[in-house]
């Protein structure tokens, strides 16, 4: 009959255990599976950046036979892009980075700066205009350039739904014990990183 | 002031909710919200658009607006396509067909499953070469089921746009006018061919489609017999290409 006395008590310590373990593992996976989701929208947006830098050398070379002595704009390009060489694909990490980011998100805004001004001065070409290759080049880039845009939104509405996650009580103690860092969003930069506008 | 801004703020909460439905409802494979396409042109339209999807099961569909309410074409034409999910969910195989009348403004949508039959450079060369000049003469039914039989043709593999032709289609553009005309008339051939062939299949597809429609219930289908018309999950992520007329 004496043990009747500590049973009660047992038996709510073990609940409130229990109930704080299964609601720690909850928040926890959930946690897990989010930032997974951002990491794979986080590799689309690589992967869309990686097909611009595909694309570049094709489209410079066919601009160079009819434009060759735009040597300035097709240079810029070339060199954003070799900027860029070393950067793409790098790991997830960048993503708690905020000034990693921040570099690679400007980096590839004065490729998408450069390839905007490569753009406006091949209308000075009506040659190249007419140039059925140079046209599916043109479609490429601006499906590619949509692409982008496309992937950054998704992107950016994975890190939100994340980042609001984490950062409300008391989950927030959980994503600070276990590490979970809020992740950076594209910015719409000034100008220079909006996609080209290339107008038929 | 203080007035004008609160009013300023109560119409922009007005807008909000609205801007929320403003992609038009999916009905069918046309959707022809700006009356531009003939009754008869919309049957030929959804009868290729149907057995392509019986035979391939990808789903294509199009539509016509009048106008784009303020946006611009690839953003309207992505927040249709994600509304809308066309083609299967685990093949991501959809394709939206875009026309805006009053922007003169007409975009393919390719969905992620089909981005490596249908690429941009091919869904540019059929915007270019064989939807526009129809709408150039106001033909805009006829543009859009050239243009959907050209796609059909390619995702069922009895059209390949190479690269060969796109250069072609350059030379000839380049020497003389005349050029246009013949690659018309071949393509034209190839269109008739393949819609010979396609129409011999169709019948033996709707008889398969109709056993198998009642051995299964047709539970698995997306689109299909009676019911709503809906997408089947598919996935877009910005491919296709846009041109203008």
């Amino acid at each position: 009959m004496k043990s009747n006395k500590w049973l009660f008590p047992v038996i709510i310590i073990a609940v409130i255990v229990i109930a704080g373990y299964s609601s720690f593992k909850g928040t926890y996976n959930k946690m897990v599976q989010m930032e997974e989701s951002v990491k794979a929208s986080w590799s689309q947006v690589e992967n869309v950046y990686q097909r611009r830098l595909d694309l570049i050398p094709n489209l410079v070379e066919t601009v160079k036979g009819y434009a060759a002595h735009e040597s300035d704009t097709l240079t810029a390009v070339t060199e954003a892009r070799a900027k860029l060489g070393g950067m793409v694909n790098i790991s997830d990490e960048v993503l708690q980075d905020p000034e990693a980011f921040q570099r690679f998100q400007q980096a590839q805004g004065e490729l998408s700066g450069a390839l905007q001004r490569l753009m406006v001065v091949t209308e000075n070409y009506p040659e190249l205009k007419a140039n059925q290759n140079f046209l599916a080049l043109q479609d490429q880039l601006e499906g590619t350039e949509n692409r982008i845009a496309v992937e950054r939104m998704r992107f950016n509405e994975d890190a939100q739904g994340y980042n609001t996650y984490i950062k409300q009580f008391p989950r927030m103690i959980i994503a600070n014990m276990s590490g979970f860092d809020e992740i950076a969003y594209f910015k719409a930069a000034e100008g220079a990183d909006s996609a080209p506008a290339v107008k038929f | 002031m203080k007035k004008t801004l609160l009013f300023l703020a109560a119409a922009l909460m007005a807008l909000l909710p609205v801007s929320g439905q403003t992609i038009p409802e999916l009905k069918g494979y046309v959707n022809d919200y700006a009356g531009v396409i003939s009754s008869s042109e919309e049957r030929d339209i959804t009868s290729m658009l149907s057995s392509l999807e019986k035979s391939t099961s990808a789903q294509i569909a199009v539509l016509t607006v009048k106008n784009l309410q303020g946006y611009d074409l690839e953003s309207f034409s992505i927040k249709t396509a994600d509304q809308w999910k066309l083609g299967r969910k685990d093949r991501d195989n959809g394709i939206l067909i875009l026309l805006a009348m009053e922007e003169k403004k007409v975009r393919i949508e390719v969905g992620y499953g089909l981005e490596g039959t249908m690429t941009d450079a091919k869904s540019g060369y059929i915007i270019r070469n064989i939807i526009i000049p129809d709408f150039q003469k106001g033909n805009f039914g006829k543009g859009i089921s050239k243009g959907v039989e050209a796609v059909s043709s390619v995702i069922g593999g009895t059209l390949d746009i190479s690269d060969k032709d796109i250069a072609e289609s350059q030379s000839r553009t380049r020497s003389s006018s005349s050029g246009g005309f013949i690659n018309v008339v071949i393509f034209l051939i190839i269109f008739f061919l393949s819609a010979l062939t396609r129409g011999r299949r169709r019948r033996g597809g709707l008889f398969q489609a109709l056993f198998w429609g009642s051995v299964l219930s047709g539970g698995r289908r997306s689109g299909g017999f009676g019911g709503g018309f809906s997408g089947g999950g598919g996935g877009f992520g910005g491919g296709g290409a846009s041109g203008g007329w």
